[in-house]
C-alpha cells in the first residue's frame, strides 16, 4: 500500500509539468494580448506604447523561453507577478483561498446534509410521492443552471423582498455584537452556498438513491434480516454504511473542483474568492495568475483523486492495491 | 397524484408572477416635444416644424430638507470590475479613477460647467508669450502622512509621466513643438513650467494628472512598493483599507487642505454582475451605483430612489471605419453610408429613447462643440444609392446587393459585403443588427460579428477589420484629449496632414475663439472624410437612495461626483 502511495505520489509531478505546459500555449495561443488591457479599449493603441507594456511584462521573448523561466521560479517557490496589480501571484489566490474554501466546503456540507437523507428515504420508499417530489426536484435542480438560480434568488429575496444580502461575504459596516456578526454571515452565505451546492445536491440524491437500492438488494442485507436484526440496525449498520462508499468517494473528488473556484456562482454574488480572481484574470489575459490558479487546481485535484482512492481502500476490505 | 402535480404547477407560476409584478408609476418619462427649427433649404432659411423626441427624466427627488451634515459612511456600488493597482500613474480603468479620485489631488480640477479650478495650485499665471506656466501650490497642501505637497512632488510626478518607455508614458501630452516640457522649482511651492512653444491644452491636462508624493513612491520602478496597495495622497479622503475582490474603504483625512468632507467613509463595493446591483440597491447594501437605460424599467416606482442622468454629453457611439479597407477606401461609400443611417432607429431601437443624435467628432462636453455645424445630414436612401452608383457599386444581377463595377483594387463583381464587429457585446452589439437592416436597404450585404474585447483587440489592432461599433468618452471639455484617438497608430488608418496640421496648430493657440476656429475646420473634414460614422450621445445614469445628496447646485456626472467632488458628498442619514 505504501509503495503504491508513494508511486503515485511520484507521479504527480509529471502530470502537473504536462498540465501547465498545456494551460501555458493555450494561453497564449487564445486571442489578445495582456499589454493590451493596460490600454484603454476605448481609445487608439500607440505601438511604442504596446511594445514597452509588453517587455516589461517578459512578453517579447519566445514561448518556450517565457515557460522555462516560468518554471525555473516556479521550482524555487515563486509563481511570479500579477501583471495587472504587481503583486506575488501566491499573495493573490491565498488572499482568496479562505473565502473560497469556506463557500466550497459550506456547500459540500449542505449538499451532503440534503442529498443523503433525501437519497435514502427515496430509495427505502421507492416510487411513493416522496420519492416522485425529490426526483422531479433533482432534475429542476440538475438543468436549471446556476447562474439563472442566482440571479433569480437574488431578484426574489434581495430586490422584492428584502430579507437576504445580494454582495459579499459581510454587510458594510459589519455588526459588532459576535452573534449578530454570526446572523449576518449566515445571511450571505445562504443563497451562494444553494446555488453552489444545488447540482451537487440533486445529483448526489439521485446517486444515494440507487446506491441504496442496490445495496438493499444484496444477498447479505437479506442475512441479516433474517438473523433477526430489526430494520434500524439492518439500515443504518450495514446497507447504509455500504451505499455511501461511492458517495463518499464523489464528495471528495467534488472538492478540489469548488477550491478550484466557483467562477459563476462568485461572480454573480460578488463572493471575493479564487474563482472571481480567476475571471477578472482571464478577462483581461492575466497569465501569471491564471497559470498559478491552474496549477493549484491541477495539484489539488490530483492529491484528491489519490486521497479519495486510499480513503476506498481503507473503508471497502475488497479494495487492495498491489 | 395528477392533482398533486397540478397544484404544484399552478403554486410555482403563482410565485413567478407575484415576484413579477412591477409598480405602475414611471420614474423616467419619454417626452415628445414639437420643436420649430430653422432649416435651410436651398439657399434661403425656412422655417419648419419638426417633430424631436426629446427624453425628459422626471424624478421625484424631494428638496432635502435637511442641511448638509457631517458624518455617516457612503456606500458606493462599482460594477466595472476590480481595480487592478491603486497607483495614480497606472491608472487607466474606470473603477481606480472613481476611487483615485478621492484620494488624490490635481493642480487644477474641474468644475461645474466644466470651467477649471484651483486644486492643489491656489493660483497660476502664464508669461507674457504664453510659454511659462507658473503654479502656486498651497501653504496648507499636506499629504495624508503629514508631509507637505512641494513642488518637487509635482516635478517628480510629471518627469515620470514624461519616461517614454514606461507603459504609463504621456510623453506626448506633456510635449508642444517636440520638445518635452522643462519643469524647474522655483521655491518649495512654486513650480515653473518651461514650453517651447504656447500650448493651449496645458492646464486641462493637468486635470487629469494625479500628484503623487515623491518621498513615498520608488523612483526607479514607480509601479512596484507598498505604494500600489496602499496609497497615500492628498485628497479629500485616505485609503484605509482594500479587501480585494470585495471592497475598498477609505475616510475621511482630517489634514485636507480645504474643510473636512462631509462623509466619514466612503466604501467602495465591487459588484461584478450588473444584474445584482440594481437588487443590492434597491435592498439598501449599496447607496448608489451607475446604470444603464436598459435597467430603468427595473427601478420604476422605487420611492426610494432617485434616477440622475448624465448631463455632459461626454460619452459619444460611433461606427470606426479602417479607410485602408478595400471597400471602404472611397469616401462617397462612407458618405453614403452615412446618409443611410437613420440615427432616430437607433436611439430607440438601442437606448431605449435614451440617447441623442450624434454626427460631430468632437463630444458636445468639448468647448469647441458647436449645435448647429456641421449639420446632421438627412435620413435619405436614395441620396445614398446615388452615391454608392457612383462610386462604382451597382446592381445589375438584380439579388439585391450591389457588385463592384469599375472600383478601384477590387474585380468587378466582388460583391458589396464586409463585416461589422465589436468589442463589447452588451454596449454596442445591439447596434449590429440595426445597422445589418438599415444598410441592406441601399445593397449592401453586412455581416455582423459579436466579440469579447481581446480577441476584437487582436483583430483591430492589425487593422483586419472594416469596421467597428464602439464608443469613447470622459475627454471633457479639452479638445486636445482627443488627439489620442487620431495618433499613429489610430485603428482608422486615417493619416491626414491637414488634420494633423489642425492638431498641431490647435495645441500651440492659447486663445480659445481661435482654437474653436481650427477645430472648427477639423469637424468639418471629418464629416467630410468621415472616418468615423458618429452615431448618439448614449446617457448614463446615476442610481441613488435618497440619503445621498451632493452639496452644490446642480448635479454632475457619475464620474465628476466621485473623481472630483467627493468632499460635498453627505448623507441625510446614517
Amino acid at each position: 500500500m505504501t509503495r503504491y502511495v508513494i508511486q503515485r505520489v511520484v507521479q504527480i509531478i509529471p502530470m502537473l509539468i504536462l498540465i501547465s505546459i498545456l494551460s501555458f500555449v493555450l494561453m497564449r495561443l487564445a486571442p489578445g494580448d495582456p499589454a493590451r488591457f493596460f490600454l484603454d479599449p476605448e481609445k487608439a493603441v500607440e505601438p511604442e506604447k504596446l511594445a514597452n507594456i509588453r517587455r516589461s511584462l517578459g512578453l517579447d521573448q519566445p514561448v518556450p523561453i517565457q515557460y522555462i523561466r516560468w518554471l525555473g521560479r516556479v521550482l524555487q517557490g515563486d509563481l511570479g507577478y500579477s501583471f495587472r496589480s504587481r503583486v506575488p501571484v501566491a499573495e493573490e489566490i491565498f488572499a482568496r483561498l479562505p473565502n473560497t474554501v469556506k463557500l466550497g466546503l459550506a456547500a459540500t456540507l449542505l449538499s451532503l446534509i440534503v442529498a443523503i437523507p433525501v437519497g435514502t428515504i427515496s430509495a427505502l420508499k421507492q416510487y411513493s410521492i416522496f420519492d416522485y417530489l425529490s426526483t422531479l426536484f433533482a432534475f429542476l435542480g440538475i438543468s436549471m443552471p446556476n447562474f439563472w438560480i442566482g440571479l433569480l434568488l437574488i431578484y426574489i429575496f434581495v430586490g422584492q423582498l428584502g430579507i437576504l444580502p445580494a454582495v459579499g461575504t459581510e454587510s458594510i459596516p459589519a455588526p459588532t455584537d459576535a452573534w449578530a456578526r454570526f446572523v449576518d454571515s449566515l445571511k450571505h452565505y445562504i443563497m451562494p452556498t444553494v446555488v453552489l451546492g444545488m447540482q451537487s445536491m440533486a445529483s448526489w440524491a439521485r446517486y444515494q438513491r440507487s446506491s441504496l437500492l442496490e445495496v438493499i438488494r444484496q444477498d447479505y442485507i437479506r442475512t441479516a434480516r433474517a438473523k433477526g436484526l430489526c430494520e434500524t440496525t439492518v439500515l443504518l449498520r450495514h446497507a447504509l454504511r455500504n451505499a455511501l462508499i461511492p458517495l463518499i468517494t464523489l464528495a471528495m473528488l467534488s472538492v478540489p473542483r469548488l477550491l478550484g473556484g466557483a467562477f459563476i456562482t462568485e461572480s454573480i454574488f460578488s463572493w471575493p474568492g479564487v474563482g472571481r480572481l480567476a475571471v477578472h484574470a482571464l478577462y483581461t489575459r492575466d497569465y501569471p495568475i491564471i497559470q498559478g490558479i491552474t496549477l493549484m487546481s491541477a495539484a489539488l485535484v490530483l492529491l484528491a483523486n489519490l486521497l479519495a482512492d486510499i480513503l476506498y481502500a481503507m473503508v471497502d476490505p475488497r479494495v487492495r492495491y498491489d | 397524484m395528477k392533482k398533486f402535480l397540478s397544484l404544484t404547477f399552478v403554486f410555482l407560476i403563482g410565485v413567478t408572477l407575484v415576484a413579477g409584478c412591477a409598480t405602475p408609476t414611471p420614474e423616467v418619462q419619454v417626452v415628445k416635444e414639437t420643436v420649430k427649427e430653422t432649416v435651410i433649404v436651398e439657399g434661403t432659411p425656412q422655417v419648419v416644424e419638426k417633430e424631436i423626441t426629446k427624453v425628459v427624466v422626471v424624478t421625484s427627488t424631494p428638496e432635502p430638507a435637511t442641511d448638509p451634515r457631517y458624518g455617516g459612511t457612503f456606500i458606493a456600488g462599482v460594477t466595472f470590475g476590480d481595480p487592478d493597482t491603486l497607483n495614480p500613474i497606472d491608472c487607466d480603468s474606470y473603477t481606480c479613477g472613481q476611487v483615485l479620485g478621492t484620494i488624490f489631488s490635481y493642480l487644477v480640477r474641474l468644475g461645474p460647467g466644466g470651467q477649471l479650478q484651483p486644486d492643489l495650485a491656489e493660483t497660476w499665471e502664464f508669461s507674457g508669450d504664453g510659454k511659462e506656466l507658473t503654479f502656486y501650490i498651497r501653504e496648507n497642501a499636506n499629504w495624508s502622512d503629514g508631509q507637505p505637497v512641494t513642488a518637487e512632488d509635482v516635478i517628480f510626478t510629471l518627469e515620470e509621466l514624461q519616461d517614454p518607455d514606461a507603459p504609463y508614458t504621456r510623453i506626448h501630452d506633456l510635449s508642444i513643438a517636440g520638445e518635452p516640457i522643462q519643469f524647474e522649482a522655483v521655491d518649495a511651492k512654486t513650480v515653473k513650467f518651461i514650453m517651447a512653444d504656447s500650448y493651449g491644452p496645458i492646464l486641462s491636462l493637468m486635470s487629469d494628472m494625479w500628484i503623487m508624493p515623491k518621498h513615498l513612491v520608488n523612483a526607479d520602478d514607480p509601479l512596484a512598493g507598498p505604494f500600489n496597495q496602499q496609497p497615500i495622497g492628498s485628497g479629500p479622503f485616505k485609503f484605509v483599507e482594500w479587501k480585494q475582490g470585495e471592497s475598498l474603504t477609505v475616510e475621511a483625512n482630517e489634514g485636507y487642505y480645504d474643510s473636512r468632507p462631509y462623509l466619514d467613509k466612503i466604501v467602495f463595493r465591487m459588484i461584478p454582475s450588473k444584474e445584482a446591483a440594481v437588487p443590492a440597491l434597491q435592498s439598501g447594501e449599496i447607496d448608489a451605483v451607475e446604470v444603464r437605460s436598459s435597467q430603468l424599467p427595473q427601478l420604476q416606482g422605487d420611492r426610494n430612489l432617485v434616477v440622475i442622468p448624465d448631463p455632459d454629453y461626454d460619452h459619444a457611439v460611433q461606427f470606426r471605419i479602417n479607410t485602408k479597407s478595400p471597400i471602404l477606401s472611397n469616401h462617397l461609400v462612407r458618405q453614403a453610408l452615412n446618409i443611410a443611417t437613420d440615427r432616430e432607429e437607433y436611439i430607440w431601437g438601442v437606448w431605449g429613447g435614451y440617447a441623442e443624435p450624434s454626427n460631430t467628432m468632437f463630444s458636445k462636453a468639448a468647448f469647441c462643440w458647436e449645435a448647429s455645424e456641421p449639420t446632421l445630414p438627412e435620413y435619405d436612401v436614395e441620396a445614398a444609392k446615388a452615391l454608392l452608383e457612383e462610386a462604382g457599386w451597382k446592381d445589375e444581377d438584380g439579388d439585391g446587393i450591389r457588385e463592384a463595377h469599375g472600383v478601384e483594387g477590387l474585380d468587378d463583381g466582388t460583391p458589396f459585403s464586409f463585416e461589422l464587429i465589436t468589442y463589447s457585446a452588451a454596449r454596442y452589439g445591439p447596434l449590429l443588427p440595426i445597422a445589418q437592416a438599415q444598410w441592406k436597404k441601399v445593397g449592401l450585404d453586412l455581416k455582423i460579428r459579436v466579440l469579447e474585447p481581446a480577441a476584437a483587440g487582436e483583430i483591430i489592432d492589425a487593422y483586419e477589420h472594416d469596421m467597428y461599433a464602439g464608443g469613447w468618452g470622459s475627454f471633457g471639455r479639452e479638445p486636445q484629449m482627443y488627439r489620442g484617438m487620431w495618433g499613429k497608430g489610430n485603428t482608422y488608418q486615417y493619416h491626414n496632414p491637414k488634420v494633423n496640421e489642425l492638431w498641431d496648430a490647435g495645441a500651440r493657440e492659447v486663445d480659445e475663439a481661435k482654437r474653436k476656429a481650427i477645430y472648427d475646420e477639423m469637424e468639418n473634414i471629418y464629416a467630410e472624410e468621415l472616418p468615423i460614422i458618429p452615431i448618439a450621445f448614449d446617457y448614463t445614469f446615476l442610481a441613488t437612495r435618497h440619503r445621498v445628496v451632493l452639496d452644490e447646485a446642480g448635479l454632475y456626472t457619475f464620474g465628476t461626483v466621485w473623481t472630483y467632488y467627493s468632499e460635498k458628498l453627505y448623507v441625510t442619514q446614517e
